[in-house]
């Protein structure tokens, strides 16, 4: 099963950046407290660089969110409902979430290259990378919702 | 109303309880409301940008992360022998055990379900070998969870905070009355029901230097609320910063006291907070747009001009505003109630002339005890996971709990200096 393998080695990665990328935060935030009693100017750019490291966080985490369908929501009505009305629902709520993080995704990629001339204000790196998150967090949930049903696809044909 | 908000909101109502997730649902919305409305879409993703782009907003991965660290660096067994060695020998004296272990685990986590899974199976497991009865035990560990996120750091109080501009150190100072007295309040209730049922009073043959043994353990794991509140206060840090540390801290106590530490378990404690704070700040990258949208549109001015048309007191307001928000957290958990109700009552609250800390306060308390009331309730579900009961028998037992907290709900509403006073003594209330 080259695809199980493949997939399994790309949501390594994805919670290994992820969970990096939550040391990091840390690690900038404990910067900041020491700078400011250690030395006579603090760092300046530790406040910015945690927010970016945050969103592309948010963005690594919430793929992972979907795929183990940890986002909230209220299902106490649709759990009562018959079993194939239910299963053919969420078929049509991942349809309009994959529309949706289409939409974010072409939005989101041209807000960052509209912003490639565009400075952020302390680290003066451009806002391409960090909008850039957009784009890459919506095409990773996009990934985990098709994966999703290859899964369920090759489980059936295996049937 | 316009159209393109009309629209909104009636896609909004229908995906939200048809179990479409709730962040997502509040993007889509907001997309149709730019589509019909012809704003441009740029203005939804660049929204979602600034609505995560918070300073203040990232103690939430860090109280999370703390309070993970702060459960596997073995916190639950010590704050358990140290309130058993307090209040064990009381008749009924493992239940005020598992109210004052929640209380001081409280100020080590900001969630509930960390206090009922964390804390939840040893309290259990203690309160059965005692000869305590399974559903009352259940009842009692579940709604004692309410003072973890009461109980500062607390991760609703910091997206409260962030999503209506809020002082959070105001907010998490505010709290912590309310939430030692909700915990006083359910000891009474423990009390009561020991008394009508005879429970048993267990005896502790412990020596004195084994009692002076566990007080030196624990004191590690009771000075954590301390360095944060400390911290804040004597304006060392600020929130964020605070719990850095928090984090930080929970690091050391896990190196010290937890002699199996695994890459493993440290791998999946991260990952778990990675994904719970994911959700939450989608959540507030989502409440960003659908929350600017209800205020460009001016709904909380008219809602608040016909709330004010049936009364003028604050009194009446206050009390309005705690029904509904009792029943909407009986069906929803706290963070989304908060992304999605937080930006529309703040500005009528404030046109009544409530103090935004006294009402972020009485918000997250009453949101909170919708987290163990039925139908949905996440404490009450890890309580039904923990224990194996079904929610009916649990329930039955919580029913003098739950009472028992929104009694203080309404005393902490209508009585803001319990609130106000910590805050207004260190000049946080600003």
């Amino acid at each position: 099963m080259i695809f199980k393998r493949l997939d399994s080695i790309v949501n390594a990665i994805i919670e290994n950046l992820s969970n990096t990328l939550l040391f990091l935060m840390f690690f900038v935030v404990m910067l900041e407290v020491i700078s400011r009693y250690v030395m006579k100017t603090p760092f300046f750019w530790t406040d910015e660089l945690a927010r970016y490291l945050m969103f592309y966080m948010v963005m690594f985490g919430s793929s992972i969110a979907l795929r183990e369908e940890r986002h909230p929501a209220l299902l106490f009505i649709i759990e009562k409902f018959p079993k194939k009305i239910k299963s053919l629902w969420f078929i049509i709520v991942d349809i309009i979430i994959s529309i949706l993080l289409i939409i974010i995704f072409k939005e989101g990629l041209s807000m960052a290259i509209d912003a490639l001339n565009m400075k952020t204000p302390a680290l003066r790196i451009p806002f391409f990378w960090v909008y850039l998150a957009l784009p890459i967090g919506s095409f990773l949930m996009l990934y985990q919702i098709a994966t999703k049903y290859i899964y369920r696809f090759m489980g059936e044909r295996n049937k | 109303m316009s159209f393109a908000l009309l629209v909104m909101l009636i896609l909004f109502a229908i995906l939200m309880f048809l179990g479409f997730p709730l962040s997502f649902t509040m993007i889509l919305s907001s997309i149709l409301y730019f589509l019909f409305s012809g704003k441009p879409l740029y203005l939804v993703v660049h929204r979602m940008f600034t609505g995560i782009d918070t300073f203040t907003l990232m103690a939430i991965p860090f109280f999370i992360l703390a309070g993970e660290l702060m459960v596997y660096s073995g916190t639950a067994k010590k704050l358990l022998d140290f309130s058993n060695l307090l209040v064990g020998r009381f008749r009924g004296g493992l239940g005020y055990v598992n109210v004052l272990a929640s209380m001081l685990f409280g100020g080590c986590s900001g969630s509930a379900i960390s206090d009922v899974a964390g804390l939840g199976t040893l309290e259990l497991e203690m309160m059965e070998t005692a000869g305590y009865d399974k559903a009352f035990s259940t009842a009692v560990t579940v709604s004692s969870a309410i003072q973890g996120p009461i109980i500062p750091p607390s991760i609703p109080i910091v997206l409260i905070g962030s999503v209506t501009g809020t002082s959070i150190g105001g907010l998490l100072l505010g709290s912590a009355v309310p939430g030692v007295l909700v915990g006083l309040a359910q000891m009474l209730v423990v009390f009561y029901i020991s008394r009508k049922r005879n429970f048993p009073r267990n005896v502790l043959n412990l020596r004195f230097l084994d009692k002076i043994k566990i007080v030196i353990e624990s004191i590690p794991f009771l000075i954590m609320p301390l360095i944060i509140i400390g911290g804040i206060i004597g304006g060392l840090f600020t929130p964020t910063e605070a719990s850095a540390v928090a984090v930080f801290y929970g690091i050391l106590l896990t190196l010290i006291f937890n002699r199996k530490v695994t890459l493993k378990d440290i791998k999946d404690l991260f990952k778990r907070s990675v994904i719970t704070a994911s959700t939450v700040l989608l959540l507030s990258a989502s409440s960003n747009i659908f929350g600017w949208i209800l205020a460009t549109e001016q709904i909380p001015e008219s809602l608040g001009n016909i709330l004010s048309s049936i009364s003028q007191d604050p009194k009446m307001f206050l009390f309005i505003v705690n029904i509904a928000l009792l029943i909407w957290g009986m069906f929803m958990d706290s963070l989304p109630a908060i992304t999605i109700l937080a930006p529309i009552l703040f500005p009528i609250a404030l046109r009544y002339g409530i103090h935004p800390i006294h009402f972020g306060v009485v918000m997250n308390f009453n949101l909170v005890i919708g987290l163990i009331t039925p139908p949905y309730g996440v404490a009450l579900f890890t309580g039904m996971m923990v224990s194996n009961l079904p929610m009916e028998k649990i329930v039955k037992e919580m029913i003098p709990f739950i009472i028992a907290s929104i009694c203080v709900l309404f005393f902490i509403t209508y009585f803001p200096n319990v609130i106000m006073f910590l805050p207004s003594l260190f000049g946080l209330n600003r």
